[in-house]
């Protein structure tokens, strides 16, 4: 396996080069980038842009894990509004085209948002049907569709076996699920999810969670790993269980309020820890 | 016993067909026969018995079935939770030690070596085996709890954490290594 971290995460007023160069001398092999997050990957960013952002990339010394984006929270593939769900396919479709400039062979997305006024089967059609579209264009360019498990924020695909048949119906090879094992909160087990998932995890967000905390106001549910109350030798061996060999990325929620590279630094060792199972 | 779906057995001396389950009358016995039913149904084996639990096998029926065994068939044996079969299991040359209880906080997996490597989910009792008594498959906490030998011209596996459970469940890898384990054919016996 291969550790990484998102670009989202560099510390306040680092610019890419600098952040690149931070994750190197921490030991990560790579970086997830969010499109729309941070100022030098947007939808206006160019496929020069992109080109000479992955150049930078390899000459630290790193890869890209997967691309991720901020969007969809925004523009989602379940939204009522055709533009608005036309803007979520293509940035999408955007992810999946810089994937490939960047040599990375995943993308991660969150599909569906449950509202009250946006219900449940209306979310869940309408994502299924999206993404057999978009599983066409994931094809051609040999890049899967991680579909994150937003759990609790989303309000949609609550359990594994929930997850699993709406995978099923998708039915592509291409679309699985980008697995965050601090997402499960209070409602399951992520090695549970894990074991569930296997052959469909297209890569992992790695975080802790406080499931005694649910997610109230302001209030952050999700802390560094090993701070919470996810059973870390369980989610290890359940990684084992299903052959799961590729990217375990690094996802925080609560920052450091100071010296904030330290815990680029934290994040590494304690994934150095996940990896080699001494837990 | 328990009378279930073919190909189980009826009655603990009818060993006249090549493939059966024996299982104890308990759900979760019958729900391990449902599980090897779910794999045994989707594959070609032949000559292999499943024994779960055992709980109710005479003396009469175990010296039958060893002599069914050392004939060229196959015999698993999957302890069930708590059941202390160190008696039956040595008329089949296996020793086994008294079963013992486990602790959520401990490890989750029991780890499988042998025909293939594999984590399978552990149950709340585990019986441990003596190593000395075979070839050994699983181990847990430091024990070997399962183990496989020659009995003639056949082959016992002793299983000391159920298997066929996840097999219901659909654990994909306790379904890989179970179709190994059933394979009577296979070398890896």
């Amino acid at each position: 396996m291969k550790k990484s971290i998102g670009d989202n995460l560099f510390p306040p007023g680092l610019d890419f080069q600098a952040g690149l160069k931070l994750l190197k001398s921490a030991g990560y092999d790579g970086v997830e980038l969010w499109l729309g997050d941070r100022p030098w990957f947007q939808m206006s960013t160019t496929d020069a842009d992109v080109t000479r952002m992955y150049r930078q990339i390899r000459d630290t010394g790193l890869e890209v894990s997967d691309v991720a984006n901020s969007l969809d929270w925004k523009e989602n593939i379940s939204a009522r509004d055709p533009r608005q769900q036309q803007a979520a396919i293509r940035h999408i479709e955007r992810q999946i085209e810089v994937a490939k400039l960047l040599n990375c062979d995943a993308i991660l997305i969150v599909a569906g948002l449950v509202t009250s006024e946006c219900p449940y089967n209306e979310v869940y059609n309408r994502c299924v049907e999206a993404l057999r579209r978009l599983a066409g264009t994931a094809a051609k360019s040999r890049v899967k569709i991680g579909v994150e498990n937003c759990c609790a924020e989303q309000k949609f695909l609550l359990s594994p076996r929930e997850f699993n048949a709406f995978l099923k119906d998708v039915n592509s090879p291409w679309v699985g699920i980008h697995l965050d094992v601090g997402n499960i909160h209070d409602t399951g087990f992520a090695e549970q999810w894990i074991e569930m998932s296997g052959p469909h995890i297209t890569c992992m967000h790695m975080k802790d969670v406080l499931k005694h905390r649910g997610r109230c106001g302001e209030q952050s549910v999700y802390t560094n790993i090993f701070l919470g109350d996810n059973n870390w030798r369980a989610i290890r061996d359940a990684i084992s269980k299903v052959n799961y060999d590729k990217w375990l990325v690094a996802e925080m929620e609560r920052k450091y309020q100071y010296a904030p590279d330290q815990q680029i630094f934290d994040t590494a060792k304690a994934l150095d820890r996940v990896m080699a199972g001494t837990l | 016993m328990g009378a279930c779906a073919i190909p189980m057995y009826t009655r603990p001396t009818d060993f006249k067909h090549p493939l059966g389950i024996l299982a104890d009358s308990d759900l979760l016995s019958q729900e391990s026969a449902r599980g090897y039913l779910s794999v045994l149904g989707k594959s070609q084996f032949n000559r292999v018995v499943v024994v779960i639990g055992g709980r109710q096998l005479s003396a009469a029926a175990l010296i039958e079935l060893r002599a069914h065994v050392a004939q060229g068939s196959g015999l698993i044996w999957e302890a069930a939770p708590g059941h202390d079969c160190r008696l039956q299991l040595a008329t089949l040359g296996v020793r086994t030690l008294p079963p013992f209880p486990v602790s959520a906080f401990e490890n989750l997996y029991v780890r499988y070596s042998n025909p293939k490597e594999t984590l399978v989910r552990r149950f709340e009792s585990i019986t441990p085996v003596r190593e000395e008594c075979g070839t050994g498959l699983a181990h847990y906490a430091g024990y070997s709890i399962a183990t496989k030998r020659r009995v003639g011209s056949g082959r016992v596996m002793f299983l000391g954490s159920m298997l066929g459970p996840h097999l219901l469940a659909e654990d994909r890898e306790a379904r890989v290594l179970a179709r190994h384990l059933l394979s009577s054919g296979s070398t890896s016996w």
